[in-house]
């Protein structure tokens, strides 16, 4: 029972914690210099 | 003398004091701590601290200041008489640590006695 | 329901973390942003994860759920609300909880503030915290759940013990419990910065500004359990160097060194493998502590009893450790400064030797803790009383003191012939203050040394006072202009705020250490009894009955004041009794009264003391926080400053 609510919790979190991923590809469009690191406009939160 | 000397000299003086103080304040203050068994066997006649479980034998007097009781461990046990404020929880079946001497009547005078405090993270599982 | 969605919460909880673990040390490795956005999502998912559990827990205990293990045993339906509410941290499995708990939030606020600090840092640090996350949750979720549910719903529960049922178990537990989690955030800032070979201004603001909420936070909690021992524990004391108050107080006292060894470095570069060692010491003290007292292994007034979760916090220090061990090792080397060191009279000297006297207390008070351990595995078992802590630790104390006094006027480069003119004030402050003392008649050598150096360290806090109002008096141009000049130095004032707190802390301690009377005596009702001047009068005893307790009260009467000392006697838990101490505080003494019993002939006997300046610790304490909070407030903006200043300039990492 427990792994049932886990699991969907997991699946309700896992939109939140991809969105990076999610959304960078749509931005890749735009010209993006790759990452050196030390960018701090740039890292989001 | 090169700065990184100095600061090295420093420290080793200060490692030196708290070296010394630790010696002379543990040596001078630390008691030994013994079960009710260890007791028996243990022939040191200075400051000790015994560990046990208070038995159903307590008798009080002076309004309360005044206690008798055993502690008990394992298959051991020793009188321990008492003068002053008792910790609140005390009663029989608590654990309780005497701090005193034994003294050559077989009863130990215990000059504080400490009660272990109700047990926050006991994980005894309830039963009913 | 509730116990299957706080175990599913708390499963979830662990997955991400255990993912945001694994991929932000790779993400940082890699230096992929879009990567540790993501591993730092996961770790602020996991923590809300751990706030659904904590809410679920709650609710259970609020509704006297009794299909939980865990709220039978903490609380039964007679407890007030208030006290059901603090179960929640007051047992094993939650206050593990709670542990994850802060370290979810606090843990979250410090990586949403870290992005300014470059990807290979931040995805180290959200790895770390993550790990540490996993550790608990790996705990809570295997070993010790707080929704473990009972085969039968018992009709009413155990009960919270006598002992705790007192406002400090509202704000104590949560407050130190706290104190101890938050100090793994600036641990794993610290262990970032060397896994990544760098550190630089804006992680020195950033590190700093977290060790100082941690040592906030542990500040209070110290001096919230001293308050609550004086007031429920009826032996007139506040403090017995016990383990769990000995290591509350090693991680306080190495972040306390820390605070002023990183404005060394943070000025001239210097002393930073000192300070990476000192960060990570306060945690590794944490995690020693943590596992020392819930695993019984060292006798303790407070019992923790042999428990399941031992043996993984050892494991779990012996990890952290060697992992502590090995990258100082691998990483030292990079880490020396080309700055050559102030001279040895300096406000660099000062710190210096200050951080020595500091980690040489931590050595005699950790020394006393395992001592019991040690020679127990070596032989016959030993224990030092507080006598050991008082003779070793009291001297380095009083030096440290002194150099409270001595070190904000110090310059922090060379110290001439004007340092001898800026000290004629401490100095003289402390040599009225003894004068005054050695008429009075006082002959101990330690009151003698600690009260007239604590005169004079307040001296020299209120010189600097009097020397920023003559600064603004003489370029005045306005409130406001004058406002914005305090406000700009305002860590500095808010420091000698937090010192001036500090002494009067310690002449609170003092005061009521070594002047404290106390008389046991036994009276018929109309009876008077004289301590220390102070007159009472025993005008009678009476029975009380209340919700959960019966009271028995012997009333005493001190001038117009009514104390009521008293014994309660809790029927449901097989007739355990307290001492309900009365006591009357004033600025100069309390007037401690605890009841001890009733004798046959109608006589009361009671324990009298009077402890002078006891009011003075909880004042001084409060005066610390208000130090702290005054002058570090909204510092938002200098961390982003640093940050901008460093992407400009190259900054000496």
């Amino acid at each position: 029972m427990a792994l049932i609510v886990a699991t969907l919790l997991l699946f309700t979190a896992g939109p939140f914690v991809l969105w990076p991923l999610i959304r960078t590809p749509e931005e890749t469009q735009e010209t993006q210099p790759p990452t050196v690191g030390e960018r701090p406009s740039v890292a989001k939160r | 003398m090169i700065p990184s000397l100095k600061l090295g000299v420093l420290a080793a003086v200060v490692a030196a004091c708290v070296g010394y103080l630790v010696y002379s304040a543990a040596g001078g203050t630390s008691e030994y701590y013994l079960t009710v068994s260890e007791l028996r066997s243990h022939t040191t006649s200075g400051v000790v601290r015994v560990a046990g479980v208070v038995q159903n034998d307590v008798q009080r007097s002076a309004g309360g200041l005044q206690v008798e009781f055993t502690e008990k461990d394992g298959t051991a046990s020793v009188p321990v008489e008492y003068h002053g404020a008792l910790p609140d929880i005390f009663q029989p079946g608590i654990t309780v640590v005497a701090e005193g001497t034994l003294g050559a009547d077989g009863i130990f005078h215990a000059s504080t006695i400490l009660a272990k405090c109700p047990s926050r993270f006991s994980t005894t599982p309830y039963t009913q | 329901m509730t116990p299957y969605l706080g175990s599913g919460a708390l499963l979830a909880g662990l997955v991400m973390a255990g993912f945001s673990a694994l991929l932000s040390f790779w993400a940082g490795w890699r230096e992929n942003s879009v990567m540790v956005q993501v591993g730092r999502r996961a770790f602020y998912g996991s923590a809300a994860m751990i706030v659904l559990a904590s809410v679920l827990l709650e609710f259970a205990l609020l509704s006297h759920d009794f299909s939980l293990a865990y709220v039978v045993e903490h609380t039964d339906l007679s407890t007030p609300m208030p006290l059901v509410a603090s179960a929640f941290y007051g047992g094993q499995e939650g206050s593990l909880l709670y542990w994850a708990l802060v370290l979810g939030l606090l843990g979250s606020a410090s990586l949403f503030a870290s992005s300014a600090l470059g990807l290979r840092l931040a995805g180290y640090a959200a790895g770390l915290m993550a790990s540490i996350m996993s550790f608990l949750l790996v705990v809570l979720v295997i070993v010790a759940s707080p929704f473990d549910i009972l085969a039968v719903t018992p009709p009413d529960g155990l009960g919270l013990n006598p002992v705790l049922r007192d406002a400090g178990m509202l704000i104590h537990p949560p407050v130190v419990l706290a104190g101890f989690a938050s100090f793994a955030i600036p641990f794993c800032f610290a262990a970032a910065a060397l896994m990544a070979g760098r550190s630089d201004a804006a992680w020195i603001a950033h590190t700093r500004r977290f060790a100082l909420m941690a040592w906030a936070l542990q500040s209070t909690g110290l001096v919230l359990g001293m308050w609550w021992a004086y007031h429920v524990l009826g032996w007139g004391g506040y403090w017995g160097w016990d383990p769990v108050e000995n290591v509350a107080l090693m991680p306080w006292l190495a972040t306390t060194a820390y605070l002023h060894s990183s404005q060394v470095q943070a000025r001239r570069g210097r002393l930073r493998a000192w300070n990476f060692g000192l960060v990570i010491l306060a945690f590794l003290l944490v995690v020693f502590g943590t596992f020392i007292v819930r695993s019984g292994v060292v006798p303790s007034v407070h019992t923790f009893a042999v428990s399941a979760i031992g043996p993984w916090f050892f494991g779990f220090l012996a990890v952290c450790l060697v992992f502590s061990i090995a990258l100082l090792a691998f990483r030292v080397g990079g880490l020396g400064s080309n700055a050559k060191p102030a001279p040895a009279v300096s406000r660099e000297g000062a710190f210096v030797l200050q951080n020595l006297l500091l980690v040489g207390v931590v050595v005699i008070v950790f020394w006393g803790t395992v001592l019991p351990l040690v020679s127990g595995m070596l032989g016959q078992e030993r224990v030092v009383g507080a006598s050991y802590y008082e003779r070793a630790a009291g001297p380095l104390f009083v030096a440290i003191l002194a150099l409270m006094a001595a070190g904000p006027l110090l310059p922090w480069r060379h110290a001439g012939s004007p340092l001898l003119l800026a000290l004629r004030w401490p100095a003289g402050a402390a040599a009225v203050v003894l004068a005054a003392l050695l008429i009075a008649g006082v002959r101990s050598v330690p009151a003698l040394l600690a009260i007239p150096l604590a005169a004079a360290a307040a001296t020299t806090c209120l010189v600097e006072y009097w020397r920023l109002g003559l600064k603004l008096h003489r370029s005045w141009r306005g409130w406001s202009q004058a406002v914005v000049l305090v406000v700009r130095r305002r860590r500095r004032y808010g420091a000698y705020l937090a010192h001036l707190g500090m002494v009067v802390l310690v002449v609170g301690v003092a005061g009521s250490h070594f002047w404290q009377q106390e008389k046991d005596v036994s009276l018929m009702p109309g009876q008077q009894v004289t301590v220390a001047g102070y007159t009472l009068t025993y005008t009678g005893a009476e029975q009380r009955q209340l919700a959960d307790h019966s009271e028995l009260v012997g009333a005493m009467r001190l001038g117009d004041q009514t104390l009521e000392p008293a014994r309660a006697t809790y029927a449901g838990l097989g007739g355990q009794s307290l001492t309900h101490a009365a006591i009357s505080s004033s600025p100069i003494a309390d007037v401690y009264v605890v009841l001890t019993g009733m004798g046959g002939d109608g006589s009361a006997s009671f324990q009298v003391f009077v402890n002078p300046l006891v009011s003075w610790i909880w004042a001084g304490g409060a005066i610390i926080i208000l130090g702290v909070v005054l002058g570090n407030v909204g510092e938002r903006r200098l961390a982003s400053e640093l940050a901008v200043a460093r992407v400009r300039s190259a900054v000496p990492a």
